[in-house]
């Protein structure tokens, strides 16, 4: 008995030590978890001169090797005519897209036939036929569902040509570029309603409708028009349709940037517009330039369209055909009650519709003001039919003080504004290089707590665009928003005088907003961007079989597989079956006559992630990029005599310097 | 149970005679009840042997800096899965075989060579003679078999290199089990669930070996009996209970 009592007090006296020293070592471990830098980051923060809000920064957008970002951009690149794809918080660019504009790395237009197709699809139909070979992209726009983004395509237009491209999210790649019939130049697009039934687009400079017929300036009240166009997406084909699209025609105001409505707006689309005063320029003819002369107005209109009646009238046969599209003529939109105007600060960019849908934000380029009009009040002074006036055109203009909600001075020049999760806006100003932080009014805020501004922070420098994590959203996400700036002066090292732009992001998590980095795209100006969370997405790791067109986003029936080269000849037609797979190209022999019509038919029958193999032929301008299951047809005439290496462009493999083989081109006897 | 214990047999063949049976398997247990058991030991063997089919005797892990998640390969019985094309394809910078190229023979016959398995393992239940219980041994020589085949295809394979290939590579023999290297790959050979399966078949079958010998070796009958077993489920056979009715 006496045993075991002591056994159990020395037992006792033993746990006390154990748990004394845990706690110790507790102590301890908590000591050295303590946030602050180690012996060595300190001397590296030192000796670069790095502040504590600098270190913040790093710690914030730092993403280590083999992490993933949280977001990523789509940012349009621009005159470049393609897309950038960026990761958030890292700024590190992933992909370009090649859009309208060739692009040897991705083979595009650059010698596999499918591509050159695809580029060609969208040139003139008017004139000399030649391949529009560039764009300006502008607006990107992903697919929604009920007004979330889907990850599942990405539309982009070309404001230089009118023309709307769709890339699919499952290979990051362009599908289709369309050519906007009747138009020539598309500002205001690419914007998805809701569930992206219609990929909305606003023209920019008014021309004759259709543009191709000749009227001089002279008739410019007459005869130019802008139109709002409305391409109808079949999301099982991925492929933008011609059945169901329709356009309505609007007076020659310029017009700008759109938004469709969500929530209670949905079916109603907002759109800006500026040269109310349709100024035709002519600065040589002693007449005010442009500049001036379409500033004259203190208020320029906002276009409120009433899309779903506007779909009734073209079932019902109102519309006219205009080079086989249904146009809307102006009169009818007048005379069916589908196109208002809401009086709006001049030289308006962003029109943006907050998360709920009623409020309208305006930013006027010349104001020093955001107006907040919202839909309720637009909805009602339709319905009471109490207009201010008509324009020249018989179109009913709404009474300012009517619809509009708020005026906040964010200061000179706002431009866009995108939404957080909290009810808060970012609005881009301008003029005055930063970005302004204000609050919504109920249900977001209430009281003295709504439409005030909390925050500017300067950005460097001109910024256009804003953009927000899925800011533009029916449920914005917060966290990051991006200034896109236009100028970055002296950011960055010197690279002559085309200066890149300035990616800027922003840290919104807090009451302030942190400048957290600068990123410079040297690539192309892009305009509009959109920042989506990066699990939204699910893209191919390789394209599912082997054999694949991404044109057609099926398995080619022809396309060349493993143990089925050949070469066959067929006249003075030659068509080869080739295969592409680490290190070779089967066959490595192609014999030709000068003067031959050869088609490769080429697959990468590999199923390695990564394993790309590219497929260039010396001398005759072609290069393709062969992803793993990548099937391609590269089609050419012989017409130079000689010997002509085609070799792998991708590093494939150790001996990819070895798959290489010979193109043969017997001179004519 | 390694300890010997005696058993007294509860029915008698003749009235007065007491026959002592010496067997590994201690307990008083009837005939019956042991005939039942190698029975159904041999069936479950079988059986376990079937489900091998459906799993991998072997597999192999291949990792590589470019291939993250490895390349994996299983060998079943009749059939290699898994990465094989992409190991194929590294593979023909060293010269070696394609994979679909091993133990052809060997695949061709596996189901026929696995179905007389199972067949011989249920005959020597069955079966009365001492000698039959043979029938028995390819079942416990098949996973040892299937290891040396394996090893052998291994070392063929890592030795039968093309001369022509881009890659001149020393011979190897691949690991059967564990870690081995080849070049940039790591590699990590184990044996399978397909394998263990057969090797728990081999248990059951050992086992109703040796329940098997218990019970002949005290049959009453065993002069009796040919190469089928007359008694196996029906004990205590008629005569027998004639004879102790007397």
């Amino acid at each position: 008995m006496i045993k075991w009592t002591k056994f159990g007090l020395g037992g006792l006296g033993l746990a006390f030590l154990i748990g004394l020293l845990l706690l110790f070592s507790g102590v301890l471990e908590s000591k050295s978890r303590q946030p602050g830098l180690s012996g060595n980051a300190e001397q590296i923060a030192k000796a670069r001169g790095l502040t504590p809000a600098n270190i913040e920064a790093a710690l914030k957008t730092y993403v280590p090797t083999g992490k993933r970002d949280e977001y990523l951009m789509f940012a349009s690149g621009g005159h470049s005519g393609q897309v950038l794809v960026i990761g958030v918080p890292s700024m590190r660019l992933l992909k370009v897209i090649a859009v309208f504009t060739p692009e040897p790395w991705q083979g595009f237009g650059q010698g596999s036939e499918e591509s050159a197709i695809l580029l060609s699809s969208g040139n003139m139909t008017v004139g000399k036929q030649r391949t529009l070979n560039w764009g300006d992209t502008h607006h990107p726009a992903l697919s929604e569902t009920n007004g979330e983004y889907d990850g599942q395509f990405l539309f982009i237009n070309d404001k230089a040509n009118a023309r709307i491209a769709v890339i699919d999210l499952r290979d990051f790649e362009t599908k289709q570029i369309v050519k906007t019939p009747n138009l020539i130049s598309n500002h205001g697009g690419a914007f998805v309603t809701p569930n992206t039934e219609y990929i909305i687009s606003g023209s920019q400079y008014a021309t004759p409708l259709p543009f191709h017929e000749y009227a001089p300036i002279e008739q410019y009240k007459e005869k130019y028009r802008g139109l709002i166009v409305f391409h109808k997406f079949d999301r099982q084909k991925g492929k933008i349709v011609a059945e169901g699209s329709f356009q309505i025609e609007v007076p020659p105001y310029w017009q700008d940037l759109c938004d469709p409505g969500k929530k209670v707006s949905e079916g109603w689309i907002f759109c800006n517009s500026f040269n109310t005063e349709m100024a035709t320029g002519g600065i040589g003819q002693g007449k005010p330039p442009f500049e001036a002369g379409a500033s004259q107005r203190d208020m320029d209109y906002l276009h409120v369209i009433n899309m779903r009646k506007a779909i009734q009238i073209v079932k019902q046969g109102k519309a006219k055909k205009v080079s086989g599209v249904d146009v809307i003529p102006l009169d009818v939109a007048v005379a069916e009650e589908i196109l208002y105007f809401v009086p709006e600060a001049k030289s308006p960019h962003g029109v943006d519709v907050a998360p709920d849908g009623n409020y309208i934000v305006i930013s006027g380029k010349l104001d020093t003001h955001v107006t907040i009009f919202t839909f309720d009040r637009i909805m009602k002074a339709i319905k009471n039919k109490n207009y201010e006036g008509k324009d020249p055109y018989g179109v009913p203009i709404l009474k300012y003080n009517d619809v509009v909600e708020a005026q906040l001075n964010i200061g000179l020049g706002p431009l866009h504004t995108q939404f957080d999760n909290k009810g808060y806006a970012y609005t881009s100003v301008f003029i005055e290089s930063t970005v302004a932080k204000w609050s919504l009014g109920p249900p977001y805020h209430e009281g003295e707590k709504a439409w005030q501004l909390i925050d500017k922070i300067p950005i460097h420098y001109n910024v256009g665009h804003i953009v927000c994590a899925e800011g533009d959203t029916v449920t914005p996400d917060g966290k990051y928003c991006v200034s896109l700036n236009k100028w970055s002066i002296d950011r960055f090292n010197e690279v002559g005088p085309l200066y890149p732009q300035n990616f800027q992001l922003l840290d919104i998590t807090g009451n302030k907003m942190k400048l957290l980095y600068d990123m410079p795209i040297g690539i192309g100006e892009p305009h509009y961007v959109q920042m989506i969370k990066a699990d939204k997405l699910s893209p191919w790791k390789v394209y599912p079989e082997v054999g694949f067109n991404p044109a057609t986003m099926s398995k080619d029936p022809n396309a060349a597989m493993l143990g089925k080269e050949r070469i066959v000849r067929n006249g003075n037609k030659v068509e080869v079956w080739m295969t592409a797979l680490r290190s070779r190209f089967n066959p490595e022999h192609i014999k030709v006559m000068e003067g031959d019509n050869v088609v490769i038919y080429i697959t990468n029958v590999e199923r390695a992630r990564d394993a790309t193999h590219g497929f260039a032929i010396s001398g005759y301008n072609i290069n393709l990029s062969l992803e793993p299951g990548e099937s391609s047809t590269v089609r050419f005439t012989a017409d130079k005599p000689g010997v002509y290496p085609f070799y792998c462009t991708e590093f494939c493999s150790a001996l990819h310097l070895e798959m290489a083989g010979y193109l043969f081109v017997e001179p004519k006897k | 149970m390694s300890r010997a214990s005696t058993v007294i047999i509860e029915e008698r063949p003749e009235p007065g005679k007491v026959t002592e049976i010496t067997s590994w398997v201690p307990g008083p247990m009837p005939h019956g009840k042991r005939r039942y058991a190698a029975a159904a030991l041999s069936l479950v063997a079988v059986v376990l042997l079937m489900l091998s089919l459906m799993f991998p005797y072997w597999s192999v892990v291949l990792n590589a800096p470019q291939y993250p998640d490895g390349l994996h390969v299983q060998v079943h019985l009749t059939k290699i899965e898994g990465d094989t094309f992409e190991i194929d394809l590294l593979n023909h910078y060293i010269g070696m075989k394609k994979l679909e190229e091993a133990a052809r023979f060997e695949r061709s016959i596996a189901l026929y060579g696995l179905a007389f398995i199972s067949l011989f393992t249920l005959l020597f239940v069955f079966s009365g003679r001492r000698w039959m219980s043979l029938l028995a041994l390819p079942a416990l020589v098949f996973p040892i078999a299937f290891i040396m085949n394996m090893m052998f295809w291994l070392y063929r394979f890592g030795h039968d290199l093309d001369p022509r290939a881009p890659i001149t590579f020393e011979p190897f023999t691949p690991r059967l089990i564990g870690e081995g290297k080849i070049g940039q790959f790591s590699t990590v050979g184990s044996l399978d669930v397909g394998f263990y399966l057969a090797l728990g078949s081999l248990i059951f079958v050992l086992a109703a070996l040796l329940l098997r010998f218990t019970v002949c070796n005290a049959c009453p009958y065993k002069n009796k009996c040919s190469l089928a077993c007359p008694y196996l489920f029906l004990w205590p056979p008629p005569e027998h209970s004639e004879t102790a009715a007397q």
